[in-house]
């Protein structure tokens, strides 16, 4: 009566299906025979007729297995954590250092360089010691040419070493120091020049820039009223040490300022500038460097 | 499961689930999508599913695709119950086997994914309960059920002839 309790009519046909496939054991077997007995109904459900098997037809198969596989990917190398933070501290270091290195170059290294700092108020360029321009006499260059063919078949000529110029004076002398062949750089461009060297360094528009400095009258960019000192300064020295920079200029200046050494531009990267200043020139330098006033 | 062991999961069982598809819905075209989308989900989990639990659980995955795909078609019914018969045409049989496709055409589709899985795959009735997410017990009910419909088919497809 226990066995009996536990088979019912909900899972009559699972014992039904295991007493034929022979997995009943005698104690579940004697249960369904006392169930079977109690409803006869479903004895005829073992009607002794032989349950059909179903059997997989081999010849359905998938086609095309190929587009079901899978490459292996690529390896991923993942980088231990300390070396990420490291690897990203080196690169903000070089950022930095890549930044600061045209700032951090002193006088006594480049002597060429000019600086203007907050504590110099001015700065006088000696133009003493600045070798004057070379004039073209056709009969030398002749002369010279068939002597530099001469000197080329027999050996090459040293190379030649730069001219040495006189440093820049980073002081702010008395004005009875300064002699007649000495001028005075102002301190710093006045914020009308910087704004408007600024802008046409975005155009390139070498003519209204110097139409517009020469009229200056043009207001200041909004954004250029915050310039910093160090972005002015660095601006300043890129103005008179850049060749590039130093076509901004007027084209009076420009022309009166002679082209660099051909040995300069190789060794120095083109950024010595010499300035040797006619009168009209230095006019119109004081015009393009106004002061703040 | 590692992509060698996916690969060959397509080589030992993309066969199997492919008849296993065919079996219920008879149109080859839709058994392949079927197919190809149980393997995309099996790859997509491959982190979690183990090579030894990789065919049952494809066998899961193809069938619940395949009763979705046929809800949306409406070409089944899928209550639990033996639809009826409309007459015996014997001119489409040519055969037992034919009578028996008939026949399991015939029955319920959670019947015939019992004994499908049985009688082809072999699993054990406590594997296929986990596969259909059934008893024990459901799934031995189910399997004596549709033997019985198969077995009372072929009688009257005998008594025809």
């Amino acid at each position: 009566m226990l066995f009996n309790m536990l088979i019912n009519k909900d899972n009559i046909e699972a014992y039904l299906l295991d007493y034929m496939e022979g997995n009943l054991d005698p104690a579940d077997e004697n249960a369904l025979n006392a169930f079977l007995k109690a409803h006869p109904e479903y004895a005829e459900l073992l009607d002794g007729q032989p349950m059909p098997v179903l059997r997989p037809d081999k010849s359905i198969v998938y086609g095309d297995k190929d587009s079901l596989k899978r490459k292996t990917p690529a390896r991923i190398f993942y980088l231990n954590r300390t070396v990420v933070r490291l690897a990203a501290a080196a690169a903000v270091l070089a950022l930095i250092i890549s930044i600061a290195i045209p700032f951090l170059r002193s006088p006594e290294q480049d002597p060429q360089v000019i600086r203007a700092h907050a504590d110099r108020p001015g700065i006088v360029i000696d133009t003493q010691h600045i070798a004057p321009q070379e004039v073209e006499d056709p009969e030398v260059n002749e002369t010279n040419r068939q002597q530099d063919e001469q000197k080329q078949d027999q050996k090459p000529e040293p190379r030649k070493q730069p001219k040495q110029y006189a440093p820049i004076i980073p002081v702010n002398p008395p004005q009875d120091q300064i002699a007649s062949n000495q001028m005075v750089l102002p301190e710093r461009l006045s914020r009308k020049a910087v704004g408007e060297l600024k802008l046409e360094s975005y155009t390139s528009d070498h003519q209204r820039m110097q139409a517009d400095l020469l009229a200056s009258a043009q207001p200041l960019l909004p954004e250029q009223e915050n310039q910093n000192e160090q972005k002015r300064n660095g601006f300043f020295n890129t103005i008179l040490n850049s060749e590039v920079a130093r076509n901004f200029l007027p084209e009076a200046v420009q022309q009166s300022l002679p082209e660099p050494d051909e040995a300069d531009k190789k060794d120095n990267g083109g950024k010595n500038l010499i300035l040797e200043l006619p009168p009209a020139g230095k006019r119109l330098i004081d015009t393009f460097f106004k002061t703040e006033e | 499961m590692t992509v060698e062991e996916f690969n060959r999961c397509v080589d030992n069982y993309s066969d199997n689930v492919f008849r296993f598809i065919v079996a219920n819905i008879k149109v080859d075209a839709d058994a392949e999508d079927v197919v190809q989308n149980a393997f995309s989900i099996l790859w997509e989990r491959r982190e979690e599913i183990s090579y030894d639990k990789a065919k049952s659980y494809l066998f899961t995955v193809a069938r619940n695709n395949m009763i979705d795909n046929i809800r949306k078609l409406k070409r089944m019914d899928f209550t639990d119950t033996v639809p009826e018969t409309k007459g015996v045409e014997r001119n489409s049989f040519t055969g037992a086997g034919d009578a028996l496709d008939t026949a399991l055409e015939r029955l319920p589709e959670i019947q015939r994914t019992v004994v499908l899985l049985r009688d082809y795959e072999g699993y054990a009735y406590k594997e296929i309960a986990e596969m259909v997410e059934l008893t024990e017990t459901q799934v031995k009910v189910y399997i004596f059920r549709a033997r019985k419909a198969l077995q009372q088919y072929l009688i009257k497809i005998d008594n025809v002839i």
